[in-house]
């Protein structure tokens, strides 16, 4: 499982290609939404981002998390319509034929040092979303050392192409 | 100035290079590996806000220190943005704090 999602990852990352205000995904390379933004529309901090691919079975979603403070709690909200669920660095709500596989740069639950970030990588079987089109909207917010909640969100049509 | 925060002791060469740092007399530690601002202590100033992806709510941004008149160096911090200043103090060459 690890093996195959992981190649959402590491595919040489695409500047998103949006084309009638959709975001064009295919098979040879992730497309990235960019950084989440805010609700005043301004790159969101912390920075956030995922990524998409699609083979005939699946579409991979990457999560990227820049966090400070990694905590068990802390959640991806992602809705793929009709599925909704949340994702975290050690969780999620996800139906069971959706994979995820994680990779944490820091320490969890554990306030007295500097983490780098988590992310998540989502393989949905494709049976389980409405693929044309693909409504996608994902949020984040997460609680910085200097206090306050911070969110930033990213929502558009996936216009699958495997 | 040096990658790793002294907090920071899993990276390699962290602890190491500490050492080496730590015999030899400085007026700050410039610091980066994390990517945020912030005063880690009155000797060590983690300036990783230049465009890595942002890990707390601290801008983009960047430092400039100026030597002053006095001995002192005066460190500021702006945003990338607009250029506005965020954070502003200033150090006698030992380090201890000294008057803006």
């Amino acid at each position: 499982m690890a093996g195959r999602v992981r190649g959402a990852a590491v595919a040489v990352l695409a500047l998103a290609a949006c084309e009638r205000g959709k975001l064009l995904v295919g098979s040879a390379r992730a497309v990235s939404t960019g950084p989440f933004v805010d609700a005043a529309g301004k790159m969101a901090l912390p920075y956030s981002d995922a990524r998409f691919r699609v083979d005939r079975d699946y579409l991979y979603v990457t999560l990227y998390a820049a966090d400070e403070d990694i905590r068990a709690t802390d959640r991806f909200v992602v809705a793929i319509a009709p599925l909704s669920f949340e994702v975290g660095p050690t969780s999620s709500t996800a139906p069971p034929e959706v994979d995820i596989d994680r990779d944490v740069d820091g320490s969890i639950d554990d306030g007295s040092d500097l983490d780098e970030e988590w992310l998540a990588e989502v393989a949905i079987p494709l049976v389980l979303v409405d693929t044309q089109p693909a409504r996608v909207a994902i949020s984040r917010c997460d609680s910085p050392k200097q206090g306050g909640r911070r969110c930033g969100s990213f929502a558009t049509t996936l216009e699958l192409r495997p | 100035m040096r990658h790793t925060p002294d907090r920071e002791t899993v990276a390699p060469g962290g602890p190491p290079s500490r050492q080496i740092v730590g015999r030899h007399p400085f007026t700050m530690q410039l610091v980066g590996h994390s990517h945020s601002y912030g005063r880690l202590s009155q000797k060590e100033l983690l300036v990783g806000n230049g465009g890595a992806p942002a890990t707390g709510s601290v801008p983009y941004g960047y430092v400039l220190a100026v030597r002053r008149d006095d001995g002192a160096i005066e460190f500021s911090a702006y945003r990338w943005d607009d250029n506005g200043r965020f954070d502003r103090f200033a150090v006698w060459p030992d380090g201890s704090a000294a008057p803006l």
